[in-house]
């Protein structure tokens, strides 16, 4: 609860004009945001340029709104989300997952070799699974799993009520378990 | 696989997920930027009805004093419990508002917070486009005055945009002294290009803003069915003394104390002109005309506010070109020493439209001397004598000044090709100049001059600063992109001396003021008997106000040589 209320005072803080405030705002939340974009996009560059733009433009909504931001972490992950779909709608491409050499850019190079090479099977694993599921249920499992939203949260950035989303959590599981026993 | 092992492993790959923290560091730059860059006081669409907290702070707190400091304790505190609205409402605050002051305290905590010097200034001038933007709004809420509503009004309007361009220059003053100290700093070269590039653009905008307004604050008195104020071929007397109180109040500009004095004596003097009725117009036409006229009396009040404004403006103008120069300098002398060549092609175009600009204001120097010339030439006042010693004592120092700067400037010219003959000739033509001033400054030291001496040496600035501006061609034209602090010296050479002549001329048309008062003067006394009684009195009563008023007045000139010598020896110094 407390981080709610130091979120609501960086914000606070950094329209009255407090720069440093913004800047804080910015690095407690820029890797969650970025790899909750990565995972999507498949690409670290694209990435890149989404966390910096989500940022921005969560920046501008907040600086030229009149109501008070209550939730700005799940107004970053609202914002980050519709660039994504954006990306999707614009590139026409299809979902494919990371191809091989591409998990090298994602993994952390100072872990040792070992450790390296077991994140990079996991997250083949991973993503084999996560690709076969529909857009929607991916992110659910996502911002669930990955990013550890609560579900309230997870609401507030898919506009949606906290039952729809309990439901849809369920029935993402449910297929995920199927595509799961195939592995 | 089961379901509860994929979740681990969804658990486990964000840790393990990198983030390039080179891309990272420069994305948060590129926000931050964003962050400071965006007008944090924008127009806010302040909903009258705010929380109930917003306006009991706004009645209860705002009518005790707030201090700056206090009032951003008081809203940072407020603003973990409740909405917004109360920054809000100050962000959208204008000058005359309660909420004012602590939106003036609120942006200077943003600098004191900021660390950088770089991103003071970047703050420091997005505080003076905010000035101007609020002057803006104060004149398009005042668009339709009304005639008969009571100069009461004009005069909270005007004061209310004299605070605003108060602080407006002394936001650039601050940032001129930043933009020195960050010359002076050895390292952090990159950084320092921008925010000078970043100053010398955003003055060149400021300065648009700046004509725009002072053509709005024009455009609103000639409603008020007072003759037009703009390009007067003559400064009217209102002006004429309005200036006089600018140089007064340079020093003491902090407390607004000393200029309400000042102003307190002038309204009296000026009260006195207006009974004579000596023609407020454009043209300053000597009216014989003795009636007085309670029409113009009025009339003068309001042409006495926008006055005030204008001359405001002009300072602010002034503070915009100083700070454009300054600006300017410290970006060549660090392009000077890069190693990039684009950087210093940027330098030599910026350099090219200052050149422009300097042009243009010798041209507007050399007209306004005419336009005096033909004047005095009517009038028939050139050989008037008049004093103008402190002048004659700044010539001869700025002249061994310049000597020196010239002289220096020629050895290193001497090492250039063969086409630098032709700059040394003009070299040796403008100290030849300087040794004319210096004679003449060492004859006439204490004695009068007319004011035809006095044309003649305002007209010789405007040719010498086109010499400087022939020379900085000069060096732009060389094959190779070198001296460019050279130029840049010359440059600020040239505007000096437009800026000496404007001063210059500006004295000669208080002179001819005065010696039209005194003329004046001199019919009324012949035109004695053809008056009736009751104007008699009043016009012996206007003699002793005319003879006050000249004292003053020259009281006021010796003190404004003063002022001006201190300024142009600080100048040199």
């Amino acid at each position: 609860m407390s981080e709610k209320l130091n979120d609501k005072f960086l914000v606070a803080s950094s329209i009255a004009g407090d720069e440093d405030a913004f800047g804080k705002l910015y690095d407690k939340y820029v890797d969650r945001i970025y790899r909750f974009v990565v995972m999507r996009v498949s690409s670290t560059q694209e990435a890149q340029d989404l966390t910096a733009e989500t940022f921005l433009k969560t920046w501008q909504y907040i600086s030229k709104s009149h109501k008070q931001i209550d939730e700005f972490k799940a107004l970053l992950y609202r914002v980050a989300r519709n660039l994504v779909i954006d990306y999707y709608r614009s590139s026409k491409r299809e979902l494919t997952g990371f191809e091989d050499d591409q998990l090298e850019g994602l993994v952390d190079l100072s872990l040792d070799l070992e450790s390296q090479a077991q994140t990079k099977d996991d997250l083949r694993i991973v993503f084999r699974a996560l690709d076969q599921l529909p857009e929607d249920y991916k992110e659910i499992i996502i911002l669930r799993y990955v990013q550890d939203l609560s579900i309230k949260e997870i609401a507030s950035v898919q506009s949606k009520t906290s039952g729809a989303v309990r439901v849809a959590l369920h029935r993402a599981v449910k297929q995920l378990k199927n595509i799961l026993k195939n592995f | 696989m089961r379901f509860s092992s994929y979740k681990s492993k969804l658990n486990s790959i964000d840790k393990s997920f990198s983030v390039n923290d080179d891309w990272k560091n420069k994305a948060r730059d590129k926000v931050l930027a964003e962050v400071r860059s965006s007008s944090v006081w924008k127009q806010a669409d302040v909903s009258k009805a705010s929380s109930n907290f917003g306006s009991v702070f706004n009645m209860v707190l705002a009518r005790h004093v707030l201090k700056p400091v206090l009032a951003i304790f008081v809203i940072f505190s407020l603003i973990s419990y409740t909405s917004v609205a109360t920054v809000q409402a100050a962000r959208a605050s204008l000058p005359g508002d309660t909420l004012y002051s602590v939106k003036l305290g609120i942006e200077k905590a943003q600098v004191g917070l900021t660390f950088s010097e770089t991103k003071k200034t970047e703050l420091e001038m997005s505080f003076a486009t905010t000035r101007l933007e609020e002057v803006n709004e104060i004149i398009n809420k005042n668009d339709q005055p009304e005639e008969d509503q009571g100069i009461i009004e004009n005069q909270e309007l005007a004061q209310d945009i004299e605070q605003a361009i108060q602080q407006f220059n002394s936001d650039l003053d601050s940032v001129q002294k930043r933009l020195e100290k960050l010359e002076h700093q050895e390292d952090s070269g990159e950084d320092v290009l921008e925010i000078s590039k970043l100053v010398n653009e955003k003055t060149e905008e400021l300065e648009e803003d700046l004509l725009v307004i002072k053509e709005k604050i024009a455009e609103n008195s000639s409603d008020a069915d007072v003759g037009e104020i703009q390009d007067t071929p003559i400064v009217s007397e209102q002006e004429a003394l309005d200036l006089e109180e600018e140089f007064q109040s340079i020093e003491p500009e902090e407390e607004g104390s000393t200029k309400e004095d000042s102003e307190d004596s002038i309204d009296d003097a000026e009260g006195g002109l207006a009974d004579v009725d000596l023609g407020t117009e454009a043209g300053g036409q000597v009216n014989n005309d003795n009636e007085i006229d309670q029409e113009d009396v009025d009339d003068d009040s309001t042409l006495e506010e926008t006055d005030t404004i204008l001359g405001s403006i002009e300072s602010a103008l002034e503070a915009v070109g100083d700070t454009n120069t300054k600006s300017l300098e410290v970006f060549v002398e660090k392009a000077s020493v890069s190693d990039d060549d684009a950087v210093k092609k940027e330098a030599v175009e910026k350099i090219e439209k200052k050149i422009e600009k300097i042009e243009k204001d010798i041209i507007e120097a050399e007209e306004k001397i005419e336009q005096v010339k033909a004047d005095a030439d009517e009038e028939g006042v050139e050989s008037v004598e008049v004093e103008v010693s402190g002048d004659d004592q700044d010539t001869t120092q700025e002249a061994q000044d310049q000597d020196t700067e010239q002289s220096n400037i020629e050895l290193e010219q001497d090492s250039a090709q063969a086409e630098s003959e032709n700059v040394k000739s003009t070299d040796l033509e403008v100290s030849g100049d300087d040794q004319d001033t210096t004679q003449e400054a060492q004859d006439q030291d204490a004695e009068l001059e007319t004011i035809g001496d006095a044309i003649e040496k305002a007209e010789e600035k405007p040719k010498q600063a086109q010499d400087a501006i022939d020379e900085v061609k000069q060096i732009l034209s060389e094959e190779s992109i070198d001296h460019l602090d050279e130029a840049m010296e010359k440059i600020i050479q040239a505007n000096d001396f437009v800026k000496e002549a404007d001063d210059d001329i500006k004295d000669v048309e208080i002179e001819i003021i005065k010696s039209q008062i005194e003329s004046t003067e001199e019919d009324i006394e012949d035109q004695d008997t053809e008056v009736d009684g009751s104007s008699t009195s009043g016009i012996d009563n206007s003699e002793d106000i005319i003879d006050e008023n000249d004292q003053s007045t020259q009281d006021n000139e010796s003190l404004s040589d003063q002022g001006v010598g201190n300024a142009e020896e600080q100048e040199i110094s």
